[in-house]
């Protein structure tokens, strides 16, 4: 150690610990402050800390819908037409990824992206994020194959549709918040669904949820649609409308003894498996939400209550000069022409309106409001799918009714039924009278226990002889009327056809019509009841272009049914085997 | 005035067992920071720090042997050396995070000068002070000290390496306040440091200015604020007792960025609480409580301005990275000493540590 050079100059040894003091105090200060701060950390005030646990818990924590199965849909042999598939989300936490150009070169093989893009994703500083949304299972089992520490592989259950558009009306379709919409899926929603629960699951990689306690499973669903006799319909319709130049149309085949639907078809289709692609307006099932004014076909309904009511016999006939006037509404015939002395028969083959409306002007606004309202016109079915309208038939008293509908309502104008509706209706003719609810849904299986539906009956609008007369009236349509281009050698078949005007809030379309069919076979034991429709198809009358397509159809439909031509069937019958198709 | 008998008759056992108390710590936090790591980075901080840890304490043990008046004597060779490594740093050195040039690799391994620089500085500017410490009066005096300074921080500022830099600042000041530094200086300093600011903010790096930017309004910048944010959230959460070793949400879900270097201290506050930060700060106080006292009974001048200076390190880089994590202070990327992970760090702060012990074993007899 040195000695002091200078005397006079303090010691320096002494100035060294003199300054010690501040260099202390400034230590002890920046505690204080350090350690103040720790405390506050601590004692945070409790909004604060409440903000701290749900940022830590948005962090660690993810909020999921775990939905249990949802019931698989099924056609009346079993064929799926619903059930649950999975998806895969691709995400990737770039910061536990070591060979960013080998795992970008890798997943670009399999999810067939740009592979710099990939890179720049796996080789950035985010968190996590996604490298793709939803790919099918294939693609996410060959990346959870290539077993990469990093790359977060998650399951995204999807509602798929085996038979794509197939039925899609009738289904309906799922949508992201795995609620079902329109169709069976809708309207099943609480059947199928089973149960949703909400659930947070820890984002931390090895801490695992408790054991879960299983949710049961949504209810499996059989319905009365027969997959191949619903794709004969949609490619008969498909084949139709393209033909004709159609803007749309429906084909409903309906078990008349039963109300068993077996075929429900709508043009256009839509994607049940990318519902959200497609317009809106495809989402609805025209079959039963779209109501229209039926024309001709009505006169059936007409004459039917009309005779149930004895207000006319068979024997009935009026003279025909063409005109009716009623409420100052002159009522003509569709060819314009006089058809002299006819019966009720030729009101039916001929399609008379003048012979409609002077029956319905017999029966007075009550019996034939009546008689209308008991075969369901202005009442919904009922039937078992979301989205079904009631159509619209205006009764006296109604501000919108006026004594001129009377007469127009008798052949089908001014009055609106959904094509379900009508079929419903007419169906009752081929069952002797009783009404039976179209339904959709054969069985409901939860687990073991299978629920049958029963068969309902809607009423009873006309009774079962009454039913027998206008039902060989209908066949005198397809035989010698205007239905006959419906014939199918072979088989006694019932029908009418009716060629509507399309109204619009300023009078009828121009040149467009909307054209029906609507018949049953074996007409002696009605098995099954078809309606046709197309919307604006070429052509001028249903006679010429809806009466054809019930040929084709049905030339086919009783094949699938196993439906034998009437000869066969009687003389089966005869030696007393079976002649019905089996019943379920 | 040298003292007979064993150097080792007064070995400050407290200084030694404490650092090795927090260099065991340290270990073990990284170990919690770096569990299930898949980064093989990452993977080789445990094993890595064990090795410097080794080293380190027998750098410290041979600097306490060797008399740090030997080491004063060589301080134009030591003044050489700092010098020339962080230019060959510049010109050789690898280029790291930010893309600065702080490394030397020699192969086996890679070295920091503006780490060796730190423990090299407090012997120069020792000796210098130590011989220059009457003339303390004159200004001219303090600006050769500068100069002194100036040069090997001036190499480092331009890696370039703020918060080292600051720290070599930091190492003067308080070296030249503890050898006399005049009162009326310091406002002639103040004033010049006023008058510099914006010129030295013109010349910084633009990730050094967003720190401070970011410090400022830590809103400006995303990806920083979301540090701070997971620094404050794990700190918050952590409670009294804290989470548990190895068991921090923050920390474990790897939220915290660099959570086993700059953010060491939200992941012992976390898993262990207010009652581990507080332990933390406690032994990093004793340590610099014993290295001070170390510079009150030194046996010289050139003694106790080490002892200053070794403590003026420890302190200093306690307090910004501790305040860092406790959002008082810009994220600088300085390490906590003893803990963080970071070999030369660590190397540099048992030499420090060493040089301390080294003075204190040769203090006077009281």
């Amino acid at each position: 150690m040195s000695t002091m050079e200078q005397p006079n100059f303090p010691d320096p040894q002494e100035v060294m610990r003199n300054r010690l003091p501040i260099v202390i105090t400034a230590l002890v200060v920046v505690s204080i402050l350090l350690v103040y701060r720790l405390i506050l950390f601590q004692e945070l005030p409790p909004e604060v800390a409440a903000e701290f646990n749900s940022l830590r818990d948005a962090t660690n924590q993810t909020h999921l819908q775990i939905a249990s199965a949802r019931g698989r849909i099924f056609d009346r042999d079993g064929q799926p037409l619903a059930v649950n598939a999975l998806d895969f989300q691709i995400g990737v936490s770039p910061n536990l990824i070591s060979n960013p150009d080998e795992v970008a070169r890798d997943l670009a093989a399999i999810l067939g992206g740009d592979e710099l893009e990939i890179f720049n994703i796996v080789n950035s500083d985010v968190q996590w994020e996604i490298l793709a949304p939803r790919v099918n299972a294939e693609v996410g089992q060959a990346i959870e194959a290539l077993d990469i520490p990093g790359i977060t592989i998650q399951r995204i259950p999807r509602r798929g549709y085996p038979q794509g558009t197939l039925a899609s009306h009738i289904i309906g379709f799922v949508g992201g918040d795995l609620q079902g919409y329109n169709g069976v899926e809708g309207y099943y929603q609480d059947q199928l669904s089973g149960q949703i629960r909400d659930e947070v699951v820890s984002n931390i990689p090895f801490e695992f949820s408790e054991i879960d306690v299983p949710l049961s499973d949504g209810r499996d669903v059989v319905l009365t649609i027969d997959r191949d006799i619903q794709f004969l319909a949609e490619s008969e319709l498909l084949r139709s409308v393209t033909e004709t130049a159609a803007s749309g149309g429906s084909i409903i085949v309906m078990d008349p003894r039963n109300g068993d639907i077996l075929a429900m078809a709508s043009y256009p289709p839509f994607d049940p498996n990318n519902p959200d692609t497609n317009n809106p307006d495809l989402l609805r099932n025209p079959a039963i939400s779209e109501q229209y004014e039926p024309g001709s076909v009505m006169k059936v309904l007409t004459v039917a209550g009309a005779l149930n009511q004895g207000v006319i016999t068979p024997q009935w006939s009026y003279n025909d000069q063409g005109r009716l006037n009623v409420g100052g509404i002159v009522i003509t015939n569709s060819d314009r022409a006089a058809h002299g002395l006819v019966d009720t028969t030729t009101v039916l083959t001929q399609s008379l309106n003048v012979g409609a409306a002077t029956i319905s002007t017999t029966m007075g606004p009550t019996r034939f409001y009546q008689a209308l309202s008991d075969f369901g016109i202005g009442q919904a079915t009922g039937i078992d799918l979301e989205g079904e309208q009631a159509g619209t038939m205006f009764v006296p008293g109604d501000p919108e009714w006026s004594e001129s509908q009377l007469a127009t309502n008798a052949f089908g104008q001014g009055i609106a039924v959904t094509p379900l509706q009508l079929l419903t209706a007419i169906s009752s003719i081929a069952n002797g009278g009783l009404m039976m609810q179209p339904r959709m849904v054969y069985q409901i299986i939860d687990g073991d226990n299978v629920i049958t539906t029963q068969p309902f009956p809607l009423g009873r609008p006309i009774s079962a002889e009454t039913a027998r007369i206008v039902s060989d009236m209908m066949v005198a349509v397809v035989n010698n009327g205007q239905g006959n281009l419906a014939a199918l050698p072979g088989y006694s078949i019932a029908g009418k056809t009716g060629t509507a005007e399309i109204p619009t809030p300023i009078g009828y379309e121009n040149n467009a019509w909307i054209m029906t069919f609507v018949g049953f076979l074996p007409a002696d034991d009605p098995q099954v009841a078809v309606l046709i429709k197309l919307d604006r198809p070429n052509g001028r009358w249903a006679s010429q272009v809806a009466a054809p397509v019930f040929r084709r159809f049905a030339e086919r439909l009783v094949i699938l049914l196993e439906i034998p031509p009437d000869d066969v069937r009687h003389a089966l019958a005869a030696q007393g085997g079976a002649v019905t198709e089996v019943e379920r | 005035m040298r003292q007979s008998g064993s150097i080792w008759q007064q070995f400050d056992h407290v200084l030694f067992g404490t650092t090795i108390i927090l260099i065991i710590f340290g270990i073990l936090m990284i170990r919690s920071a770096t569990l299930d790591a898949v980064d093989p980075d990452l993977i080789r901080r445990v094993p890595d720090q064990i090795i410097f840890a080794f080293l380190g304490v027998g750098l410290m043990m041979l600097l306490t042997v060797i008399d740090y008046r030997t080491l004063g004597g060589l301080h134009l060779w030591l003044y050489l050396l700092m010098v020339s490594l962080l230019i060959i740093v510049l010109g050789l050195g690898v280029v790291g995070d930010a893309g600065a040039q702080r490394w030397i690799n020699l192969g086996f391994i890679r070295i920091q000068p503006s780490e060796i620089g730190k423990i090299i500085i407090i012997i120069t500017l020792g000796h210098f002070f130590a011989t220059n410490y009457q003339k303390l009066d004159n200004i001219g005096t303090v600006i050769k000290s500068l100069l002194h300074l100036a040069i090997p921080a001036g190499l480092v500022f331009i890696q370039p390496d703020l918060g080292t830099t600051i720290v070599f600042i930091v190492i003067w000041s308080v070296m030249i306040w503890g050898a006399g530094l005049r009162v009326y200086h310091i406002g002639i300093f103040l004033a010049i440091i006023a008058l510099a600011a914006p010129f030295v903010w013109s010349q910084m790096q633009d990730y050094q200015r967003q720190r401070i930017t970011t410090f400022i309004s830590p809103e400006s910048d995303p990806d920083a604020q979301f540090n701070i944010l997971q620094a404050q959230i794990a700190i918050g959460t952590g409670g009294f007792l804290g989470k548990g070793y190895a068991n921090g949400t923050q920390s474990q879900l790897r939220f915290l960025r660099v959570r086993h270097t700059d953010f060491i201290y939200s992941v012992i506050a976390e898993e262990l609480g207010f009652v581990g930060g507080i332990t933390v700060m406690g032994l990093i106080g004793l340590v610099i409580i014993r290295i001070l006292n170390g510079a009150r009974h030194a046996a010289d001048e050139l003694g106790a301005l080490i002892c200053y200076g070794v403590a003026a390190i420890i302190f200093f880089q306690t307090m910004v990275s501790i305040g860092m994590n406790l959002s008082l202070l810009p994220v600088t990327g300085l390490t906590l000493p003893f803990i963080s992970s970071g070999g030369t760090s660590l190397m540099s702060t048992l030499a420090g540590v060493g040089l301390a012990q080294s003075v204190i074993v040769r203090r006077r007899r009281i």
